[in-house]
C-alpha cells in the first residue's frame, strides 16, 4: 500500500473542517454550562439523518439541507438544555451528575436515530445504514463541492462568531457570562438567555457537520458516537477555554488522524491495513500528549513564560 | 422613608442555613452599614437581596413590591446594583465592554451618552479605557467595578466589602467615593465592611449582625458609642 499524499490531504480538510464546526460547538457549550456534553456527536447525526431526507427522499440538492439542519441540531441541543441540565443546574448538581446526564441523552437520541433509520428503510425503502451521499455533490473544477465548501462554512462561522463576539452588544454580553455568570446576573444581562442561544448555536453548528459528513464518510446512526472521540481530542488539544482554540484543535487533530492512519497504513510489517480501525487511538493520544505537555490546550501556552524559560536554559 | 424591607428572611446557600429571622428596614438616600464579625452573614445578606442565595422563607420588598426569589437580571433592572467583593468586574473584556456591559439593560443613546459621565466622575479610568483590568491596579480596578453599578443610573447601590484587600490610604479614597454617591446623587447605599469604625462613621444606620442574626439595628453612632457590642464584635475600644 503507498501512502496517497495528495487523496490523503483531500480527505484531511474535509473531515478537519467538519471536526472544527463540531469541536467550536462542544467548546461553546463547555465554556457556558463546564459539561462535556457526550450527546454532541449524535446531535451532529441528526443533520447526517437530514442530508439524506433532503437527498433521497425529498430529492432535493444536499446542500439545501444545510439550514435545516442547521435548525434541527440548534432545537436538539436546546431542548437537551432546557429539559435535563437547566433543571439539574438549578439543583446545584455536580459537573460529573451534568456529565453522565448527557450521556443519557446521549443513549435517547441514539435509539431515536436507530428509530428513524429503521423507519426511512422499512416505509420508504431507501439505504439508511452505512450510506454514503457522495453521489449528490456537485463537481468544480474536477473536485467535489465539499471539499471547497467545508472550509469555507470554517472560514464564515470562524469571522461570523468574531464579530457576533466582539462587534456585538449580545456577542460582548456573551463573553461576560462565560467569565462570570452571576456577575452578568448583576448588571441586567438574563444569562440564562445567553446560554439557550450557546447552546442552540453548538447544536446548529453540529448538524452543520453532520449535513455534510456523508458527502466524504459513510453515515450511520452510530456516526456521531465514533466521532466523538476527535471532537473531545480536538476540544483538548486547541484548548477548552477559548472558542478559537477549537479551530486550531480541529485541524491539528484531523490532519494528525488521517495522515498518521494513512501513514502507518502504507508501511510494511508489522504495520499495514490491519490497523485502520486502531484510528481512534490517534485522537486518544493527542489528548493525551495534550494533557500531559499542556493541559489548558494550544492555546493556554503561556508563549512569554515559555520564552523566558527558554532563554534561562540557553544562558545556563 | 423606607425603600427596602425585609421580613422574617431566613436564607442560606443550599442546604446550609447562614441568616436566621432577619428583619430590617433600609432608608432611602441613607448610607446602611451591615457590620459583624466573620461569618456573620453580612455578605449574604446583600446576596439575599439581589437573589443569588436560597431564600427557604421570609421575604424581601423594594418601594412595597416582593422581589423575593426574583432572578438577578430582573432584580437590576429595577435599579438596583450590587458590588461584589470579588469578581465584580469581568477581567477579560476591556475597561470599555465593562462599561458597555454594565449598561446592559439601557438603550444605546443612554450608554453613549451615561460613559462619558461616569468617566468624568473616575478620571483614572480613562487612561486605562481600551486596556483590560488584568493590566490594572487594585484601586483602579475597585473604582471601575463602582462606575460599572453607576453606569446603570441605580437608586440602591450594594457594596461588598469594597475595601477589602486595598491599602489603607486606597481604602479612604474607596470610601470617600461611596460617601460622594449617596451625598452627591442621593443614591441610597448598603455597605458592609470589615472595616467597622471608618464605615459608621459616615453610615447613618447600623445593622450589627451575630451568627446570622441582628445584634442592633440603629443609627450608626449609637452602635459606635456602644462599648459593650462595640469592644465585643467589632475591636471598637471601649473608651
Amino acid at each position: 500500500m503507498v501512502l496517497d499524499i495528495i487523496s490523503a490531504f483531500k480527505d484531511a480538510i474535509v473531515f478537519s473542517s467538519l471536526l472544527t464546526l463540531l469541536t467550536i460547538g462542544m467548546t461553546l457549550t463547555y465554556l457556558t454550562t463546564k459539561v462535556p456534553n457526550f450527546a454532541h456527536g449524535s446531535i451532529a447525526t441528526v443533520g447526517i439523518y437530514f442530508a439524506l431526507i433532503t437527498t433521497k427522499l425529498l430529492g432535493l440538492n444536499i446542500y439545501l439541507g444545510l439550514l435545516p439542519s442547521f435548525f434541527a441540531g440548534g432545537v436538539v441541543a436546546i431542548l437537551q438544555y432546557i429539559v435535563i441540565l437547566r433543571p439539574l443546574s438549578k439543583r446545584n448538581a455536580s459537573i460529573t451528575t451534568m456529565m453522565v446526564a448527557t450521556i443519557a441523552f446521549d443513549f435517547l437520541l441514539l435509539s431515536g436515530l436507530n428509530i428513524l433509520a429503521d423507519y426511512l428503510s422499512k416505509s420508504f425503502l431507501i439505504i439508511s445504514r452505512y450510506f454514503l451521499l457522495k453521489g449528490f455533490d456537485f463537481f468544480l473544477m474536477g473536485e467535489r463541492g465539499v471539499l471547497l465548501i467545508s472550509p469555507i462554512l470554517v472560514i464564515a462561522i470562524t469571522i461570523a462568531l468574531y464579530l457576533l463576539l466582539t462587534r456585538t452588544k449580545f456577542g460582548v454580553a456573551m463573553r461576560a457570562t462565560i467569565e462570570n455568570p452571576p456577575l452578568a446576573g448583576t448588571v441586567g444581562i438574563n444569562a440564562d438567555l445567553v446560554y439557550i442561544v450557546s447552546w442552540f448555536v453548538a447544536g446548529g453548528l453540529a448538524g452543520l457537520a453532520g449535513c455534510l459528513l456523508p458527502l466524504w464518510f459513510i453515515g450511520n446512526p452510530d456516526t456521531g458516537t465514533f466521532i466523538l472521540i476527535s471532537i473531545f481530542a480536538a476540544a483538548v488539544t486547541g484548548g477548552l477555554y477559548n472558542i478559537y482554540g477549537a479551530i486550531i484543535g480541529g485541524y491539528t487533530v484531523g490532519f494528525a488522524e488521517i495522515f498518521l492512519i494513512r501513514y502507518l497504513a502504507s508501511l510494511s510489517d508489522p504495520f499495514g491495513a490491519w490497523i485502520i480501525p486502531y484510528r481512534p487511538v490517534i485522537p486518544l493520544l493527542a489528548m493525551v500528549i495534550t494533557l500531559m505537555l499542556a493541559p489548558r490546550g494550544i492555546t493556554g501556552i503561556d508563549v512569554k513564560r515559555l520564552r523566558s524559560m527558554f532563554r534561562r536554559n540557553r544562558n545556563a | 422613608m423606607r425603600l427596602i424591607r425585609i421580613e422574617g428572611l431566613n436564607a442560606g446557600y443550599g442546604k446550609f442555613q447562614v441568616l436566621f429571622d432577619i428583619s430590617t428596614n433600609i432608608d432611602s438616600k441613607k448610607m446602611t452599614v451591615i457590620v459583624g464579625p466573620n461569618g456573620s452573614g453580612k455578605s449574604t445578606i446583600l446576596k439575599s437581596i439581589f437573589g443569588l442565595t436560597n431564600i427557604y422563607s421570609g421575604g424581601i420588598f423594594l418601594n412595597g413590591e416582593q422581589i423575593t426569589r426574583m432572578s438577578p437580571h430582573q432584580i437590576a433592572r429595577r435599579g438596583i446594583a450590587y458590588v461584589p467583593q470579588v469578581g465584580n468586574i469581568f477581567s477579560n473584556l476591556t475597561v470599555r465592554e465593562n462599561l458597555m456591559m454594565s449598561g446592559y439593560t439601557l438603550k444605546r443613546e443612554e450608554v453613549r451618552a451615561k460613559i462619558p459621565e461616569v468617566l468624568e466622575y473616575y478620571p483614572v479610568l480613562k487612561e486605562c479605557y481600551n486596556r483590560r483590568p488584568s493590566t490594572m491596579s487594585g484601586g483602579e480596578r475597585q473604582m471601575l467595578a463602582m462606575s460599572m453599578a453607576l453606569m446603570r443610573k441605580p437608586h440602591v447601590m450594594l457594596f461588598d466589602e469594597p475595601s477589602a484587600s486595598l491599602s489603607p490610604k486606597i481604602s479612604a479614597q474607596v470610601l470617600d467615593e461611596i460617601k460622594k454617591l449617596r451625598d452627591d446623587m442621593g443614591i441610597t447605599v448598603v455597605l458592609v465592611e470589615q472595616n467597622a469604625i471608618d464605615s459608621l462613621k459616615c453610615g447613618d444606620r447600623a445593622v450589627l449582625l451575630v451568627s446570622g442574626r441582628v445584634a442592633f439595628d440603629g443609627p450608626a453612632q449609637e452602635l459606635l458609642g456602644s462599648p459593650e457590642l462595640g469592644s465585643m464584635y467589632l475591636g471598637i475600644k471601649a473608651a
